[in-house]
């Protein structure tokens, strides 16, 4: 059963704190997570608040899953008015931070205000306390940690912070968790800059345990024959999410020169494989999970392993979408996006497209501070990256805002070089193939986001094989034989796999862990660890439907904020063919994209004009309470 | 003598009683992949066991997910 959740207030501006229960069978609908925080969101602002406004709330939260070891479990959602966006704001972080502040009892945090001067929150079980931050403002992430260590007179703690960029205001700061791990995306760190908070840090508490210990041990004690029967998961065990840079690479999609080309000369220098073989120096996990994805480089006088090393969208971000195949300078980058408290995704995407601009003579010398920004140059990244973090007047000011805002700016036809949606510049996977994507980035709440529904290569997979298998558990689907499809089978789905993944968020669950195609455990799995875990006796289909309830909140947020159809789009270089590669060629239509769309308002009963839900999907999950909000 | 077949519109010379396993090899594929030969999509537990023939013609794509 899912047990009533534990809400901690925290208002920054009267530095006060109170506890709040939210009872069971809400939780259950809204059972942790992004559901948990959209739910607390909703009855936390109001509509038009400005982001970076004492108004605009930051919500953490966990689910009933969290910390019960097993592979998978330990992620932290993180809910706001994205600052980047304007749209409902998420993002998730993994690490050991999430089950630390279930093991303190809490289920959410929900900071509100502002603080007077900076502070940092310190929870050790009910011992609640609002500290001094003024010694830590302006310090990078790490030696925050460290002096906070120092302060408390321990290391039994973890940490999520943020470093400068949160503070100064960069409109992609994110928040830190052991200086490696990210909430990374929607700029949540910049909200939480505004609200002179420096950070969230719990005190390290025993493991919670599982409601049938004996039950879970059917998932967990043949951990090591699982992870072996599974190639993705030997890959991901052994080149981590770098592993995809060389398949994206063969294929020809792996996005360069800020996505007019799926090839990048030298490209195998980016490879997980390489990485492995040159300057890995350790491999991290997170709380309770076997595989090991994580990366910890070492590069003497570029990359301490304190910061741990890329991932696959880093790499993509920094290195092909910049032209640039040297693996060091693509490390550094990611190790000063670490330090500053920057997501790499849009730091490294919106340096691509200023690059771009560069290339066409958009921007010149003169309004780059005399960097030469052309494609491949990696080396000015270190300079680059202070100037956008303390968002120096000039290039880096430019930058700190994302390509979005940057390109009105310039103008000159900047606009039509940028590769985002709803103001979030695109991971690192090509719709050309996989173009279900193409409809998840355009409708996706808080902008384009590759972790919001599976790739389109499960439907290709054979008739026996799992990467079929399971998504034809949440519904039927067509086989695909080709890249470049889309149709209304690709629009089904985009929205089906994206409630499966939306749950798997209100959850806090690992997306490379569980999931519905490729991952170490499938839907029916997760039914069994709800049941073993904490005692919910669930379905696939109540879990689908708290994924599609989740997506709907999201909507109706960005609904009442303005957004709609017209948001929903694809940037122009979305539909260049290949221009070269074994795949040259390949591509998607307008027309076909209108369709799709169209499709998925369909199978979403979402108007297709308005692209908002319609009444009797609203009233179906139940959300008709967020209408009579004020 | 080789037998010829074509491997995603390109022509390639593989040993008799190369099975699927053994041309993926050959052609440097070492991540999972979804494999139809004369259109006709194969079960992943007949990678093992189907040998080429002559004139097959083989289609190759990558199962590449998220990352």
């Amino acid at each position: 059963m899912i047990d009533s959740a534990k809400l901690l207030y925290v208002n920054l501006s009267d530095k006060t704190t109170r506890t709040e229960f939210l009872p069971g069978e809400t939780y259950r609908k809204y059972p942790g997570g992004s559901a948990l925080g959209m739910y607390l969101l909703f009855h936390n602002i109001r509509a038009g608040t400005d982001p970076l406004s004492p108004e605009n709330p930051l919500i953490f939260t966990v689910s009933p899953l969290t910390g019960i070891p097993i592979s998978g479990q330990s992620r932290m959602c993180v809910t706001t008015k994205s600052p980047l966006t304007g749209t409902a704001g998420d993002s998730q972080v993994g690490g050991y931070i999430p089950a630390q502040l279930k093991g303190n009892g809490y289920d959410a945090v929900i900071f509100t205000g502002k603080a007077e001067t900076p502070v940092y929150l310190y929870i050790d079980k009910d011992n609640v306390e609002l500290r001094n931050a003024s010694h830590l403002w302006g310090k990078i992430t790490g030696d925050t940690e460290r002096q906070i260590e120092e302060d408390l007179g321990t290391d039994k703690i973890e940490c999520s912070l943020i470093g400068p960029a949160g503070e100064n205001g960069v409109l992609y700061a994110n928040i830190m968790h052991r200086r490696s791990r990210a909430n990374g995306r929607n700029g949540t760190g910049a909200v939480m800059g505004s609200k002179n908070l420096k950070g969230l840090v719990v005190k390290r508490q025993p493991p919670v345990r599982p409601a049938d210990p004996d039950g879970m041990k059917k998932l967990t004690l043949n951990v090591k024959e699982r992870m072996a029967a599974n190639e993705a998961i030997v890959d991901l065990a052994k080149n981590g999410s770098a592993g995809v840079v060389g398949a994206h690479d063969v294929e020809g999609f792996l996005p360069s020169f800020n996505w007019d080309s799926g090839i990048l000369e030298g490209a195998r220098n980016l490879y997980g494989s390489t990485m492995r073989r040159t300057i890995l120096s350790g491999n991290d996990t997170c709380f309770g999970c076997a595989i090991r994805c994580k990366r910890e480089v070492t590069i003497p006088e570029k990359a301490d392993p304190y910061y741990g090393g890329p991932e696959y969208e880093t790499i993509a971000t920094f290195g092909s979408y910049c032209g640039v195949n040297n693996l060091e300078d693509v490390c550094e980058a990611n190790q000063y996006c670490n330090m500053y408290g920057m997501d790499t995704i849009s730091c490294g995407a919106t340096i691509a497209w200023a690059m771009d601009c560069y290339d066409k003579g958009i921007l010149t010398k003169e309004d780059t501070d005399g960097l030469d920004l052309r494609f491949g140059n990696s080396s000015l990244f270190p300079e680059l990256l202070k100037k956008i973090a303390y968002r120096e007047k000039g290039i880096g000011e430019l930058l700190s805002m994302g390509s979005v805002r940057a390109a009105k700016l310039v103008g000159k036809g900047a606009e039509e070089l940028v590769v985002a949606t709803k103001g979030q510049e695109w991971p690192a996977h090509m719709v050309q193939m996989k173009p279900n994507l193409a409809v998840n980035y355009a409708v996706n709440n808080f902008g384009a986001d590759h972790q919001s529904s599976e790739h389109d290569p499960a439907l290709m997979a054979p008739d026996d094989d799992q990467n079929w298998i399971w998504p034809n558990m949440l519904a039927s689907f067509e086989k695909c034989d080709s890249y470049g499809v889309l149709d209304a089978n690709k629009s089904k789905f985009a929205l089906e796999t994206q409630k499966y993944y939306s749950m798997m968020d209100s959850l806090c669950l690992c997306q490379f862990v569980w999931g519905p195609a490729w991952q170490m455990y499938g839907p029916q799995e997760l039914v069994d660890y709800c049941k073993y875990g904490i005692g919910w006796d669930t379905s696939i289909e109540e879990h689908q439907e708290i994924g599609e309830r989740r997506i709907n909140m999201m909507r109706m947020f960005n609904v009442r904020e303005g957004f709609g159809r017209k948001d929903d789009k694809l940037p122009p270089k979305a539909f260049l063919p290949m221009p070269d590669g074994p795949n040259e060629g390949a591509h998607i239509t307008k027309e076909d994209f209108d369709k799709a769309l169209d499709a998925y308002y369909d199978y979403a009963g979402w108007d297709r004009e308005t692209a908002a839900p319609k009444p009797e999907t609203i009233e179906r999950l139940g959300l008709e309470w967020i209408s009579e909000l004020s | 003598m080789d037998i010829r077949i074509i491997v995603n519109n390109k022509e390639m010379a593989v040993p008799p009683g190369t099975a699927v396993t053994g041309l993926l090899d050959l052609a440097g594929y070492n991540c999972r992949v979804a494999i139809w030969i004369n259109g006709s999509q194969l079960l992943g537990s007949e990678y093992d066991t189907r040998c080429l023939e002559e004139d097959d013609v083989v289609k190759i794509l990558r199962l590449v997910a998220g990352g």
